[in-house]
């Protein structure tokens, strides 16, 4: 559970900034940060096995985003939605939006 | 009321003897597990509700934000049921479960669903009358009533288009209590922790918080001791057992089937969950329409039971949130969220799911399977929720799925119809049930028609689990009804009645 938790925390961060890059445009540096730290909140808190598959997910990912191949994969997933994937981008999306609005006020 | 809830949570915390016992347990704090810690203890049992979640004081955090999310709800609100698509689900966590968190909207559970339980699932002396008068107490204990004047512009817009369309539309009753010269923001939920729970502590009931039961311990077919692991606030947990001599398990569709699994019982067990999916659009009106902490009242009911519509809450982290599929093309209108309203087309499915609880993992796994003919409801309600939203003045509609077209007159809508796919939806649900059914088929059920568990002398259920299948309305009214009545039978046979 705990290095789930703290691979969560290592990998997600890349893999959100690339989702809101991506989907979401600009955010200003604050927000963005604040944005992640709420995802990773969010995705680590999720029930056990749920959250064992987006962790594996995460890690892979992570890698990935440092490649030339990483942007394209995501927006190929944002796009297509194909299972697992897509609802992993749809997810991250989802909640830095939610947190985004919710607290600009 | 409230001031003695929080005097005997507070001795709760401070009880830390390593084994406590009593007459009967009762597992959650929800609609089923404060009603029957109520009648119960008023009852004169000795009753001690243990409750997963914490204690929120009603009214200290805003509903439906993303604060009330994590004190509230399990797992922070980020839930789902595996499946294609993935079904995203939400469980109340906390002192009085659900009914802290829900949208507060009451339906009786109608005569043909009634009908539909009794007859299909063989439940033994489940008559209309007792139910309906069941209800009456329930909408009395509860204050089901009307908002005082008229509804939200939200609610209002949902019922004009309606009427534009000549379609069959009510307003749901809440429980809330409204002042006498209040309107309809004035509202104060009675929720459980306003209502029964005090009931219950008034009679002597003793509640934990914190208080999470790992299994039960059973040997010939019956429980004896509750296994518990209490968190205390600086994060140590302890862990300790709870002697009794009945158990009701109330934890809800979710929850009680998993622990029943880890206690070993699975007959007929977490195989046929039940639930009423939904798919969102958002639409934006010429002058303001959100009320960020509320939810409008009316539903339409012209295709129901298998399709109905309804508003959601549209605080401007959810109008953003149900408009994140296409963000390039819709987002610029989150900034006018006080505009936009959210409004969703639930069904009643015919799919099923499962929930099965996995060795080493701390929360069951759930899945969900949508059939030809949900998918197909799901696609033709948010069609037909875009047309009547058309009617009412919206002047644009954004469909919750990638892909989706901005709706700005009924020629879009052939084009949201043709490019709609489920898998690309946002499906999402809060109304779950129907993983330990009841009746006296036990072939298809999982507990008897007072909710015993089969194979088992002392083990019951009382939650939305035994509900046979999705009511097709809002759940809470079924649930109480059911709880009561089981929890009434339970009194009589322990000749207490």
């Amino acid at each position: 559970m705990a290095l789930v938790v703290e691979l969560l925390r290592s990998s997600v961060p890349p893999v959100a900034v690339e989702v809101i890059r991506l989907d979401l445009g600009a955010l200003d540096a604050g927000e963005r940060a604040a944005a992640v730290d709420f995802v990773v909140h969010r995705l680590s808190t999720m029930p056990t096995i749920p959250r064992a598959g987006i962790c594996s997910l995460s890690v892979v990912l992570a890698q990935l985003v440092r490649t030339p191949l990483g942007a394209p994969v995501l927006r190929w997933a944002s796009r297509e939605s194909p299972p697992l994937l897509g609802d992993y981008v749809r997810l991250v999306r989802g909640l830095v939006v939610s947190h985004v609005w919710e607290t600009r006020g | 009321m409230s001031a003695d809830l929080e005097r005997v949570l507070a001795q709760g915390a401070d009880d830390i003897s390593s084994t406590m016992s009593c007459d009967v347990l009762v597992i959650g704090s929800g609609a089923g597990g404060a009603t029957t810690a109520a009648l119960l203890a008023e009852a004169g049992f000795d009753v001690i509700v243990v409750e997963e979640g914490t204690y929120t004081p009603p009214g200290s955090v805003s509903q439906f934000s993303l604060a009330q999310m994590d004190a509230q709800y399990r797992n922070g609100g980020v839930t789902a049921a595996v499946g294609r698509p993935v079904i995203a689900y939400t469980e109340g966590c906390c002192i009085g479960g659900g009914t802290e968190v829900n949208s507060g909207l009451y339906r009786r559970p109608p005569e043909e669903v009634l009908h539909r339980w009794r007859t299909g699932w063989s439940i033994d002396d489940f008559g209309d009358d007792e139910i309906f008068s069941i209800a009456d107490e329930i909408e009395e204990a509860i204050s089901v009533s009307p908002v005082p004047g008229p509804a939200t512009p939200a609610s209002q817009r949902l019922a004009d288009g309606a009427r534009s369309r000549g379609w069959k539309v009510d307003e749901s009753p809440r429980w809330m209590r409204y002042p006498a010269d209040g309107g309809v923001l004035d509202g104060v939920r009675q929720s459980m922790c306003r209502t029964y729970l005090p009931r219950a502590v008034e009679a002597g009931a003793r509640i934990l918080a914190s208080t999470r039961v790992l299994h039960l311990r059973i040997s010939g077919g019956r429980a004896h001791v509750a296994v518990v692991e209490r968190s205390r606030p600086d994060a140590s947990v302890t862990r300790s057992a709870i002697r009794f001599r009945d158990v009701v398990v109330c934890g809800g569709a979710i929850q009680t089937p998993a622990l029943l699994q880890r206690s070993g019982l699975r007959h007929n067990i977490g195989r046929t969950l039940a639930m009423h999916p939904t798919v969102k659009l958002a639409a934006r009106f010429p002058d303001v329409t959100s009320i960020p902490d509320d939810i409008p009242v009316h539903q339409v009911k012209e295709f129901a039971p298998g399709l109905s519509f309804g508003g959601s809450a549209s605080g401007p982290g959810l109008v953003a949130l149900s408009m994140s599929d296409n963000w390039h093309s819709f987002g610029s209108a989150s900034d006018d969220w006080q505009r936009v309203a959210v409004y969703y087309a639930a069904i009643t499915s015919e799919g099923r799911g499962r929930v099965v609880s996995v060795p080493g993992a701390r929360d069951p796994f759930v899945t969900y399977r949508l059939t030809g003919r949900d998918r197909q409801l799901l696609s033709s309600g948010l069609s037909r929720l875009s047309h009547l939203l058309l009617g009412a003045g919206a002047e644009e509609i954004y469909p919750g799925y990638r892909d989706a077209p901005i709706i700005r007159g009924s020629r879009d809508l052939a084009d949201m119809y043709d490019r709609f796919s489920v898998n690309r939806a946002t499906v999402m649900t809060v109304h779950l049930c129907s993983t330990v059914p009841m009746g006296e088929d036990d072939r298809r059920c999982a507990a008897d028609s007072s909710g015993l568990v089969y194979g088992t002398a002392n083990v019951f259920v009382n939650d939305a689990s035994l509900l046979p299948d999705a009511p097709g309305v809002n759940p809470q009214g079924s649930i109480m009804a059911l709880a009561i009545r089981n929890a009434r039978r339970l009194i009589r046979e322990r000749g207490r009645g």
